[in-house]
């Protein structure tokens, strides 16, 4: 077995009319912490609906070699204001992955509740989600992730409307999940310094692709130029 | 108890129990989606069926049920493929419907047609005939959604992550979209074009007022619409009023009571 997840040849996608995405090609390796950054309407969010198959490509493949997909949407928090749920119940329907249809065994149960112990929610199960902070929302989506045991998760700026102490917290857990459960980790950010110190592939998308490769290479060849010549503009 | 020695109150008693227990039951799947307009846009749309039905000599039960089930395809359809806003599309095909009821009745003038049992109701004359079809479609659609409970909440809760998570997102979306359509169908018989959504809607937003979790909402929905039912019957039974109005009116007040401080 390859020990790539991933592997993208000349995609292209439009929504309508226009491209959003063109000529991207890449592939990923198994256990990565890939992050991928750009300005809005970069096609990040599109980029990752076509990896977690959401969307379909307009030309071009999408190779992913695992069907244990975990996806979290962009701004989950703010739509469920009104959503009558408790915490455990979310989690569980990450367990439907193994089927639509199956009865909850002890062994689900033991399975939300040790998820909901490693992102640190155990006393909140019985809470309704909408009750929750944005950070613990967003720990709640976690845990339905886990449960789901995902080889590939995917996060659409999981961060937005999170404190800083919060947004390093969660990195942290992210980085756990990715270095103990070998879940593979490919995140959409705003927040370039805060992911840069956590990611061990970056991406920089705006329409196209114009970089791939160590966080450090990207400061050196994209990031730190690009502030320099600002400055001396400035 | 008197009233029910007669048998069009049994009828009607076990017919209200049904529709109590499944239009909130599909409901709550419906109001959570941001759907709660499209069972009253099902129900308009299956008045050309009724007229259809009339003039072409067919039972109205299976064209109430045809009509409704096409109608909710095609809204399914337009919100998914379209570049309309499913309230839009609602709109659109709630007008058909009653443009192409009215235009053919007024076509068949001369058959003898009870415009306001459809419009209204007629919980009181419901016959053996119409019990047995309710309970043959509306049981296997309650069973079904209990079956499907978690997957149906998965797609209600965010469809995206249902379907990278591998779930046959579509399948269920065309599933949720059946049941609807033959609750409504069942729906109208008791409670009329014009009421049917409120049983499926009202309850809901009465349960979601005291449950906080969804197994919670779900059980508060259900007992909530079969208590309207029975309580509204039996109300419109020794007032001598209108049955359907009084079950709605009867889910109204609870849902205002559940509104007061008593239950925050």
């Amino acid at each position: 077995m390859s020990d790539k997840i991933i592997e993208i040849k000349g995609l292209y996608f439009k929504y309508k009319d226009e491209f959003v995405l063109e000529d991207i090609s890449f592939s990923l390796d198994r256990e990565e912490f890939f992050g991928i950054i750009g300005p809005n309407g970069s096609g990040k969010s599109t980029l990752l609906k076509l990896i977690a198959g959401i969307l379909r490509p307009t030309k071009g493949e999408v190779k992913v070699y695992t069907d244990r997909i975990s996806y979290i949407p962009q701004k989950v928090t703010s739509l469920y204001h009104l959503f009558p749920a408790t915490v455990e119940e979310i989690v569980a329907l990450g367990r439907l992955s193994d089927g639509i249809v199956k009865r909850f065994s002890r062994r689900d149960k033991e399975l939300i509740d040790q998820a909901l112990e490693l992102v640190g929610l155990g006393e909140f199960k019985d809470r309704k989600l909408s009750e929750l902070s944005g950070g613990q929302q967003q720990r709640v989506h976690i845990a339905r992730a886990i449960v789901s045991s995902p080889e590939l998760l995917i996060l659409d700026e999981p961060t937005t409307g999170i404190d800083v102490v919060n947004q390093a917290k969660f990195y942290e857990l992210l980085a756990r999940l990715n270095r103990d459960m070998h879940i593979t980790i490919i995140i959409v950010s705003h927040d370039i310094s805060g992911i840069a110190s956590e990611v061990s592939m970056m991406a920089y998308l705006d329409k196209k692709l114009h970089f791939i490769g160590k966080p450090r290479d990207f400061f050196r060849k994209i990031f730190w130029p690009v502030e320099i010549e600002n400055l001396l503009r400035s | 108890m008197e009233i029910l020695r007669y048998t069009f109150m049994q009828y009607a008693l076990m017919n209200g129990i049904l529709i109590g227990i499944l239009c909130p039951l599909i409901g709550v799947f419906l109001v959570l989606k941001n759907l709660s307009l499209i069972a009253d846009g099902v129900a308009h749309f299956s008045f050309g069926g009724i007229a259809l039905g009339i003039i072409l000599g067919i039972s109205p039960n299976i064209t109430i049920l045809v009509f409704s089930i096409l109608g909710g395809l095609l809204v399914n359809y337009i919100i998914r493929r379209s570049k309309l806003y499913g309230d839009t599309a609602i709109a659109i095909l709630l007008s058909t419907g009653l443009a192409l009821g009215i235009t053919i009745i007024s076509i068949a003038k001369g058959t003898n047609f009870n415009i306001n049992s459809y419009l209204f109701g007629s919980l009181l004359a419901i016959d053996k005939s119409e019990l047995v079809f309710s309970l043959f479609f509306g049981i296997p659609v309650i069973i079904l959604t209990l079956i499907f409970y978690r997957p149906l909440l998965y797609i209600t809760f965010d469809e995206d992550s249902a379907k990278a998570s591998g779930l046959p997102v579509e399948v269920l979306d065309t599933f949720l979209v059946l049941i609807s359509a033959i609750t409504v169908a069942i729906t109208i018989r008791i409670a009329g074009i014009l009421l049917a959504s409120a049983l499926i809607v009202i309850p809901v937003a009465t349960g979601m007022q005291i449950s906080k979790s969804f197994k919670g909402t779900l059980l508060s929905s259900v007992s909530i619409g079969v208590i309207s039912v029975i309580l509204g019957l039996f109300l419109s039974y020794y007032m001598n009023i209108a049955p359907g109005g009084t079950i709605v009116l009867v889910s109204i007040l609870i849902f205002l009571t559940s509104l007061s401080r008593f239950f925050h």
